[in-house]
């Protein structure tokens, strides 16, 4: 067992209290450091929101209260501009924001992108891609090893309004360890013209990238994607197959049934089940045949999607009352009459 | 010649009040307006020539006519004034009414309309659309006289124009949405939008949950709400459903705000009551657009 003398356990205490102190004013400094400067953002925004709105919502010229003379103004100059760009759509009041931007904030995001931080750089990268400034020699300075993933993706934005000829190579060569989602987002930020110019290059993407490339034609419901989604139905993958499967559904046109019919049979369950949610775009006379193989499949989820479409076409009550007596599958039976019992929900 | 029982094979549609009931009527009618947001048009009914014998005959045969041409809803007064009568049009607006008149002075070249066939006469018609519950109905007969008596020719529709201004109506408005910056945003948008006839009552929320806990949404007034889908405490969704419940739940009208365009989300609220979808970002003007039409709609 330790002993220790009271002297000595009051110093240690003392000690601890000393610290504890120490911390404790370090905290409350700091607080009210971080209040001090809150306040500018806060006073800015109070006083100048009114002002933007005015400005964004007139021809008038810009008002010299509106420019930012602190780091802290320059936050919440940022924090309106991004909540307009969030939620309200209208090219005037981009343009204001891009030529403000470049007018009165870039030189301060040129400085963050010297910064030693990353933290710091990051922040200067996110701002540039959000407000479209100008600055594609500073960028390109960003190359080699150094060059987190982060500012990549942010750099690729970037490129994606200020380096359009080159977009594909930037984006072979800074997209390495990119995730499907970050891949996604990327592709759901950049317009029409660079989608159709990625189509060409798909094959030289990574899986994850080209998974969420075929997610996100397949959002944007646009027939002009289908020739190419249809010439991905023979691809040799079978996750490229299902997401192209799954984009033309929500496309919701399916123009040469042939084109499709293999996938009734395929091996995989996941592709039948797309097809069972697929046909229910075609009359029900010309896809019956197809869906009764589909209701007497192996898969549960297969036969269950395949009833759930049956049961919202118009005649699909009907289709279900008469498979239902016809087959020989208990499963299919039971699955038939489950739609049927729920009035085809 | 005077025909009379000139329209035995025509029913009788509308309602047949007696004069000393018409102030009553008028009151009941009149408290309607504002509160159906419908306009009532009130129609003075002058004939300018008719046979100075059987004069009670014709203006009988006027009475039956009048009466077959009216709606169900609609009421008919003989007014104890010679050859006058009053016609309560309810729910209708001025174009409605001078429709309706034109309609009736047409007949009189219809071969067919004993009634003009029979007798030489012709009639002016004094119109008074009534949007707000300062109307007075001698002002309104007096008024529409006054006019009578300076026309030159019959067959001529007057308006009188007096209580046809709506009385401004205090909408509430809501907006539940919680990015501060963009609810200062549609609240000045709503609070500069030109509205004559409405004057909007905004209150702003950052959350579902505390929209429902204030008793800013329990009063009987039309009430617009402004909602994001995706909101802290309480989701949009959560609010409609809360607010579908309450009695008279249609004095809500609900613009629903979302980012996503998911058509299962949107079937949903509108099954549930959402009266428009606006996606995240959306053009201001069209908003205020919106805004405008929906709350025009209010009135009929």
């Amino acid at each position: 067992m330790m002993y220790l003398s009271i002297e000595l356990l009051i110093r240690i205490i003392v000690v601890l209290v000393v610290l504890l102190i120490c911390f404790g004013i370090y905290v409350a400094i700091n607080g009210l450091r971080e209040n001090y400067r809150n306040k500018g953002k806060t006073t800015y925004l109070d006083a100048e929101q009114e002002n933007w709105y005015t400005y964004f919502s007139s021809a008038g010229e810009i008002s010299e209260s509106l420019i930012p003379k602190t780091t802290r103004e320059i936050q919440g100059v940022e924090e309106i501009f991004i909540s307009y760009l969030k939620n309200v759509s209208d090219p005037t009041i981009k343009e204001k924001i891009n030529q403000f931007s470049n007018k009165y904030l870039r030189e301060h995001y040129l400085t963050l992108l010297r910064s030693k931080k990353w933290s710091i750089r990051i922040n200067g990268l996110k701002r540039i891609a959000n407000f479209e400034i100008e600055c594609l020699e500073e960028c390109q300075k960003f190359k080699g090893k150094n060059t987190s993933k982060e500012e990549n993706f942010q750099l690729l934005k970037i490129f994606s309004f200020l380096n359009r000829e080159n977009f594909e190579d930037e984006l072979l060569n800074r997209s390495t360890g990119f995730s499907e989602y970050e891949f996604k987002k990327l592709f759901v930020s950049i317009d029409e013209e660079l989608l159709g110019r990625i189509i060409t290059n798909i094959e030289d993407l990574p899986k994850a990238g080209q998974y969420a490339f075929i997610d996100i034609l397949g959002s944007k419901r646009d027939m002009k994607y289908l020739d190419f989604l249809e010439s991905q139905l023979l691809n040799e993958h079978q996750e490229i197959r299902i997401r192209t499967l799954k984009a033309i559904h929500s496309i919701g046109v399916v123009r040469e049934l042939e084109k499709y019919i293999d996938f009734v049979k395929s091996p995989f369950w996941e592709e039948r089940l797309m097809m069972a949610k697929l046909l229910g775009n075609l009359p029900l006379n010309e896809t019956a045949s197809h869906f009764r193989v589909l209701l007497e499949d192996e898969s549960w989820w297969v036969r269950s999607q395949a009833a759930k479409t049956i049961g919202k076409d118009k005649d699909g009550l009907d289709y279900l009352k008469n498979f239902s007596k016809t087959t020989g599958d208990k499963y299919a039976m039971e699955m038939a009459n489950e739609i049927l019992l729920n009035g085809g929900n | 010649m005077v025909y009379s029982n000139a329209l035995d094979t025509t029913e009788a549609k509308g309602l047949l009040a007696t004069e000393d009931k018409m102030h009553a009527i008028f009151q009941l009618l009149k408290a309607n307006v504002f509160r159906s947001r419908s306009t009532l048009s009130v129609i003075l009914l002058q004939l300018d020539n008719y046979p100075t014998t059987f004069k009670k005959t014709v203006e009988k045969d006027i009475t039956q006519f009048l009466q077959s041409r009216i709606r169900e809803s609609d009421i008919l007064i003989k007014l104890s004034t010679p050859s006058e009568w009053c016609i309560f049009l309810s729910p209708s607006g001025e174009e409605e009414a001078t429709a309706f008149i034109q309609r009736l002075f047409n007949s009189r070249e219809d071969k067919e309309t004993i009634l003009f066939q029979c007798n030489e006469i012709s009639f002016s018609a004094g119109i008074a659309e009534i949007g707000n519950s300062q109307a007075a109905l001698d002002e309104i007969f007096h008024s529409a006289r006054k006019l009578f008596s300076k026309q030159k020719e019959s067959w001529t529709i007057e308006f009188v124009n007096t209580y046809k201004v709506k009385e401004v109506e205090k909408i509430r408005v809501s907006i539940i949405e919680d990015d501060n910056i963009f609810q200062k945003v549609l609240l000045l948008a709503l609070t500069k939008l030109p509205l004559k006839q409405f004057k909007l009552d905004i209150q702003t929320f950052s959350d579902g949950y505390e929209f429902l806990q204030s008793d800013w949404y329990r009063s009987s007034h039309a009430h617009l709400i402004i909602m994001n889908d995706i909101l802290p405490k309480k989701n949009g969704f959560e609010v409609l459903y809360a607010l579908r419940k309450l009695p008279n739940s249609k004095r809500f009208i609900t613009f629903m705000m979302t980012k996503k365009k998911v058509e299962e989300d949107m079937l949903y609220a509108y099954e549930n009551g959402v009266d428009q979808y606006l996606f995240k970002p959306f053009n201001l003007r069209l908003f205020e657009a919106q805004v405008k039409r929906v709350l025009s709609r209010l009135w009929s």
